[in-house]
């Protein structure tokens, strides 16, 4: 089974964690532009922590034969400080139209503040202009209300239901987002979000349509593997085969498919990291071996 | 600005639009070519290629092909697609007075693809020589696309490199396992200095109990000394088929009458390969 985990903080993981997904089935993921844990006092570290999703971390993954994409944003935490925000959102044209980037995102509210608000309309315009989808962010309080306000501020935009991610919903917020026609992703990520248990659960009650697993991983206690593993409890508790590719794969590549940027052709034929060599059948490069590491005592020379 | 440069200009510029096959699309390109001297209209149109133009192979006429590869020795249009030719025709198109700022602006913002695509085309621009410490920076990379951007198939190095600079990519080209028989003049820059320090590579590697690619050796042929000597002596009678034939073909080429003696001595008939043979070899096998 082919799972792609779309949303998971790549740079905040070890090669460790991309060994281990790669086992597990995950062939595309995708990394959405985040806070770092800390936040950023200088616009240079946006555009550095930028150039590197859309660089050296795609480059990282494909040696483990996992594809990456990323989002491009600026995220509603880092939106408080206007100052700096300003600047940053400046920079967000020069990096919307890379290879890799499948949507604006993640945005949204997180305390549901003036600056917040503000910045998250002027991305939802950038997405419009560039024909990209939008990972939306659902506040970890007031998570209800947040989610719905996200919700009325992309309709007030005119942004088609089907071109918006909601992400890190939970049962109480489920059927509003659904019913209003969005994509509803949930994060599976534990003592905070959803635990896979529940995942089953709403799986159940819902079906598949419009609903995608993630696992959001970053530096915190998360599991790079938590969507793999929802998907095998999913099968476990009898839940439908179909229902587990949609969920844990097809739905994540025709939301995000839609920037164009995304096409299982990307992986079907294997990730290289060597695409320096086109055309002309020279391709005696083609082919590498994922790196792998081992779990014995003797590390590799 | 050489004359050189300016024919091509226009060439290259009117192969993209050949090969375009939506005139839509074609004409988009040709407006954004009248715009590019506008900072952000520039960073967008180089962005927007990557949406509206094809990667496909590209077709160009038998007097443009001529005329790239007397500005670059290695080009080869067969590891171009589209997109990329288009990118370089925008790149090409840039006023010499301004394109270095707006150059490394977007180097500092790029994709991998962007990146690769612009160290690709650092020969062809009007002012080749003003991106040597943008090149030389670009080597230090350790995305594989991008390092084989700048040192393989790319006669830029080769022009504008001082030793050091060159030194350091082959030293890299070999440490980050790529095939060095893809560097344009490789044969041409060879130097004592980098013969002495891959020399002592190859024994920091043999004493870790590793191997090292047989395309090393190339880099010590001319430069024979005692301990070389001997070194390639042991490769000859203990290593691998392909290590063996390059070892060979260093002491063939040493014109070092001890080689040549110690080689009759031994019956070793020619090694009968090319360098290009040897390369494809290590690298069909995946000897390292």
């Amino acid at each position: 089974m082919k799972y792609i985990d779309p949303h998971v903080h790549m740079t905040s993981r070890t090669t460790n964690d991309y060994e281990a997904m790669q086992k597990a089935g995950i062939v595309a993921l995708i990394e959405p532009a985040f806070w770092l844990g800390q936040p950023r006092t200088e616009v240079g570290a946006f555009k550095d922590y930028f150039s590197s999703i859309v660089g050296w971390e795609p480059f990282r993954s494909s040696q483990f034969g996992i594809k990456h994409y990323c989002t491009i944003g600026l995220n509603s935490k880092e939106a408080n400080n206007e100052a700096l925000a300003e600047q940053v959102i400046e920079l967000l044209p020069l990096f919307a139209l890379k290879d890799n980037v499948v949507a604006i995102g993640e945005i949204g509210y997180d305390d549901q503040t003036k600056a917040e608000d503000k910045y998250f309309r002027a991305q939802i315009e950038l997405a419009k202009e560039v024909g990209l989808p939008i990972m939306i962010h659902t506040p970890h309080r007031d998570k209800k209300n947040g989610t719905l306000r996200s919700m009325d501020v992309l309709e007030e935009h005119g942004v088609d239901p089907s071109m918006a991610v909601i992400d890190h919903n939970n049962e109480e917020t489920a059927k509003s987002v659904l019913d209003r026609g969005y994509w509803a992703a949930f994060t599976i990520y534990p003592r905070t979000k959803m635990g896979s248990e529940r995942m089953v659960e709403v799986v159940k009650q819902y079906g598949s349509e419009r609903i995608i697993v993630d696992s959001s991983a970053d530096w915190g206690v998360s599991d790079p593997l938590a969507v793999p593993k929802t998907a095998n409890l999913m099968k476990e508790r009898g839940i439908a085969q179909e229902h587990i590719q949609k969920t844990c794969y097809q739905n994540a590549l025709d939301a995000y498919g839609q920037s164009g940027n995304m096409k299982e052709s990307d992986w079907s034929e294997g990730v290289n990291f060597d695409q320096s060599v086109l055309y002309g059948g020279n391709s005696v490069l083609r082919g590498q071996e994922p790196k792998k590491s081992t779990s014995s005592d003797i590390i590799e020379n | 600005m050489t004359d050189n440069n300016l024919v091509f200009k226009d060439q290259v510029i009117q192969s993209c639009k050949d090969n375009i096959k939506d005139q839509a699309v074609s004409t988009w390109f040709s407006d954004k070519l009248e715009t590019t001297e506008n900072a952000s209209a520039f960073f967008l149109a180089f962005g927007m290629i990557n949406r509206k133009i094809e990667r496909c192979p590209i077709k160009i006429p038998t007097s443009l092909l001529d005329g790239l590869k007397e500005l670059d020795g290695a080009f080869n249009i067969d590891n171009w697609s589209l997109d990329q030719f288009c990118r370089l025709a925008l790149l090409i198109n840039l006023n010499p007075e301004g394109n270095k700022e707006k150059i490394e602006t977007l180097l500092a913002s790029a994709d991998m693809r962007e990146q690769v695509i612009i160290y690709k085309s650092l020969p062809f621009l009007p002012n080749p020589k003003g991106f040597v410490l943008n090149a030389v920076d670009g080597i230090r990379t350790n995305m594989i696309d991008v390092f084989d951007a700048i040192a393989l198939n790319n006669a830029y190095p080769s022009k504008y490199f001082d030793e050091s600079a060159w030194n350091q990519m082959v030293l890299k080209a070999i440490f980050m396992e790529r095939p060095i028989f893809k560097i344009y003049d490789l044969d041409a820059r060879k130097n004592q200095k980098l013969a002495t320090i891959l020399h002592d590579f190859v024994h920091e590697r043999w004493a870790a109990g590793r191997s090292v690619t047989p395309e090393l050796w190339r880099m010590t042929s001319g430069f024979l000394n005692k301990q070389i000597l001997e070194d390639l002596q042991k490769v000859v009678e203990t290593g691998a088929t392909t290590a063996k034939s390059a070892a060979i073909k260093v002491l063939e080429e040493s014109n070092h009458l001890q080689a040549t003696e110690w080689l009759k001595s031994k019956n070793i008939g020619k090694s009968g390969k090319s360098w290009e043979e040897i390369g494809h070899e290590v690298w069909s096998k995946n000897q390292i």
